[in-house]
């Protein structure tokens, strides 16, 4: 098992004039760690090319310890990897099952016995079982969620990839997604994308801001609440000098940035963090700790 | 339902040991009554029900075959690879039906005074059409799924354009007996193959739609000038045109799998 | 969508068929536990072999997996199980004579002790019928009661489907006479 399963040294992706991804460094090991930035900072690129479906511009990029540029680490790559895109397409008039045996042949399962055994197992710990047999179009978005995540873990990835799997879906949903993410045998690497902090307060052991292209920050999470060390506050009125504030339930106004007068200092938390280095993008420097 | 079956009844029938009428009795009822189902089923063996429930699951754990995947296995293609090819929605019996409709029109458009020719137009552009139905790359909502598979998107778009090609062939050759000629029956396969490998290559630098638009615009523009220029109506099928087009297609094969690269990325 | 498993614990057979016929396997579950006991029971009064009792009920919760959308919800999902388990039954006694056919029960003459246990409800019918001869009460067993077609009780009872017609036709009348 490598130690670092991917890694990434200088990578650019552009398209057009965006710059998609901006030199980015980073390497990713054992564990769960999470991708968090605002939509557009090139989660999805990045994600994708850890996935082998796009190509990297500048840089060099290694996978499970192969050159994904390269046709046969790529297909090597490939065998060892699960891969849960975005807006998991589906083929509606498929049944849960087939959708699942069809990716299960896909990652070259040739056997029909056994190819059905994994199968069963996958919908068993995405806990589709009962619904195995229905057709897509009658599942809830929930479920086909779950359905999505299913296919990726066919054939144990080492390297499991999940692009903004919790988008979209209800408290109770997001629940029960990261507990099954949480619990997954034999511990691949999972990289998995996010907007919301509390997926990764929820799952990450380590943490990757990442805003318009760039990588802001590197490290754990509760290292990324601490950035904000006295930078939050809480007072009474807004005050226009923060660099964000708004109002809390209890009437109060949390301010980010520098103190307001008359302002409380305030415990910083994940969300401060990621607001204070995401929201102001004059402030590029990479922080790491 | 006021009548139910008592314990002792129900101990004479599950010993065996009560006699026919009785008995009619009891299976009419218990056909209509649930309670009396349970207790019936509270006195057979429960192993032996939970034993008959794993094989049943194991047979319904299995997916029926859908249906082309027999003939697809009968006719050679191994049995993975045809489960995934009658997996693929666009190529299924609709499109079949459309292709056999088209050809049915034009073998009788070729009954007339024009002759073949509105057949042999229009036969090898039927793959053409099969492959820009079959691998729509932007609309194919497992696409991004494919690309990142061992199988890859230059394999399963082999074997998807394979198939194609072969239920074309098929449909083509069955619908061909009308002809008046037998030699109008295969002059259109090498244009086909030709057309089909074009397709593909275009595809790798626009939508495969848009790709297959061109590669017809570019068949039929062809033979219609041809046929306008030249004294004979048949040249674009006649011998030294069909070496043209099988050397065409050789080269732009091995175009193709050197521009492989970009079917497995997006 | 599917049911939760404590709603299809009180859903109506009817409804667990319908799931089934939208791949609900957990419905099949439901529909297997309340099923499958009566079924065994009833089938092993006819066949000996516990072996084929039990490839025959496994064959017949398969058939409702498969067919569950041929049910159309007319009569009791219990009386459209029984008629495919018995025909499936049927099948494996045309492939293989042996064992024996047990038609209605292996015992002969009822004890006037069970007569009284049915006599609240059945009693005057159940004497009719314990009255006509056995050929006669083996054709009202396989049509009235197994729900074989005329054809079918022919081919069980090894006798011209001619026959089976007008061996029900006596044994009605017998019935008729006897109960008025």
């Amino acid at each position: 098992m490598q130690d670092t399963t991917i890694e990434f040294t200088s990578v650019d992706k552009r398209y057009g004039q965006v710059r998609a991804l901006d030199s980015v460094d980073l390497e990713v090991g054992r564990g769960i760690t999470g991708l968090l930035g605002p939509n557009g900072a090139g989660k999805t690129t990045l994600i994708r090319i850890a996935a082998t479906v796009l190509a990297p511009e500048g840089g060099r990029v290694s996978l499970l310890g192969r050159d994904p540029t390269e046709a046969g680490g790529r297909i090597e790559i490939r065998r060892r990897l699960g891969y849960m895109p975005q807006e998991p397409g589906f083929y509606r008039n498929f049944t849960a099952f087939e959708f699942v045996d069809y990716v299960a042949i896909l990652k070259e399962m040739a056997d029909r016995q056994e190819r059905s055994e994994e199968v069963r197992r996958v919908l068993g710990v995405v806990e589709l079982t009962d619904m195995a047999h229905k057709k897509i179009k009658a599942l809830s978005g929930g479920m086909r969620r779950r359905l999505a995540l299913a296919q990726a873990l066919i054939g144990r990835p080492e390297l499991l990839l999940l692009d903004e799997p919790t988008a979209g879906l209800d408290p109770e949903q997001r629940l029960r997604f990261r507990e099954t993410v949480s619990q997954l045998a034999n511990d691949p690497v999972v990289l998995l994308s996010t907007h919301q902090t509390e997926d990764v307060v929820a799952l990450c052991e380590r943490v990757i801001v990442l805003s318009a292209g760039a990588v802001r920050f590197d490290g754990a999470p509760k290292a990324l609440a601490e950035t904000a060390s006295g930078r939050v506050w809480i007072g009474v009125d807004q005050d226009s000098r923060a660099a964000l504030s708004w109002r809390m339930g209890d009437g109060r106004f949390r301010h980010i940035g520098d103190p307001p007068p008359g302002a409380a200092p305030a415990e910083p938390t994940i969300d401060d963090a990621y607001l204070l280095m995401v929201g102001s993008t004059s402030d590029s420097q990479q922080v790491s700790a | 339902m006021t009548w139910h079956i008592d314990d002792r009844m129900l101990a004479l029938y599950m010993d065996g040991r009560m006699s026919e009428v009785p008995a009619f009795s009891l299976e009419a009822h218990v056909l209509a009554c649930a309670d009396c189902r349970r207790s019936v089923t509270d006195r057979v063996d429960s192993q032996r029900g939970e034993q008959i429930w794993q094989g049943l699951l194991d047979m319904v754990g299995q997916a029926e075959p859908r249906p082309g995947e027999r003939l697809l296995s009968g006719l050679g293609v191994p049995a993975h690879v045809a489960r995934l090819l009658a997996l693929t929605p666009s190529v299924g019996l609709s499109w079949v039906l459309s292709v056999m409709a088209a050809v049915a029109f034009a073998v009788l458009a070729s009954q007339g005074s024009g002759g073949p020719l509105p057949f042999l137009i229009l036969a090898p552009l039927l793959p053409v059409l099969g492959v820009a139905v079959s691998y729509q790359r932007r609309i194919d909502p497992l696409y991004e799924i494919g690309i990142a598979s061992p199988v890859g998107g230059f394999r399963l778009m082999l074997m998807r354009a394979t198939a194609v090609l072969m239920v074309s062939i098929i449909v083509v050759a069955v619908a061909a007996l009308g002809l008046p000629e037998i030699r109008f029956s295969v002059v259109w396969l090498l244009p086909a193959l030709f057309l089909t490998v074009l397709t593909l290559i275009l595809s790798t630098v626009m939508q495969t739609a848009s790709a297959a638009g061109v590669a017809s615009a570019i068949w039929v523009g062809g033979v219609i000038t041809v046929d306008v220029i030249a004294s004979d109506p048949y040249i674009a099928f006649e011998a030294p045109a069909q070496l043209v087009f099988a050397v065409l297609a050789v080269l732009l094969t091995v175009a193709l799998i050197g521009r492989r690269g970009s079917f497995e990325v997006i | 969508m599917g049911m939760s498993s404590d709603g299809m614990r009180d859903a109506s057979d009817q409804q667990l068929v319908f799931s089934i016929a939208e791949g609900d396997a957990g419905a099949l579950r439901v529909l297997y536990e309340r099923h499958a006991g009566w079924l065994i029971a009833r089938l092993t009064r006819r066949c000996a072999d516990q072996a084929i009792v039990d490839e025959v009920v496994q064959d017949t919760f398969l058939a409702v997996w498969r067919g569950a959308r041929r049910y159309r919800g007319e009569g009791e999902v219990a009386a459209w199980i029984w008629g495919i388990g018995i025909r499936r039954l049927l099948d494996r006694f045309r492939r293989r004579r042996v064992p024996e056919w047990l038609p209605g029960g292996a015992g002969s003459e009822p004890s006037a002790e069970e007569l009284v246990l049915l006599g609240i409800e059945h009693g005057d019918l159940a004497g009719a019928l314990d009255r006509l001869s056995p050929e006669l009460r083996s054709v009202i067993s396989a049509t009235v009661l197994d729900g074989l077609t005329t054809r079918e009780a022919a081919a069980l009872l090894g006798i011209p489907s001619g026959t089976v017609k007008s061996r029900l036709v006596r044994a009605r009348r017998e019935l008729r006479e006897a109960l008025t």
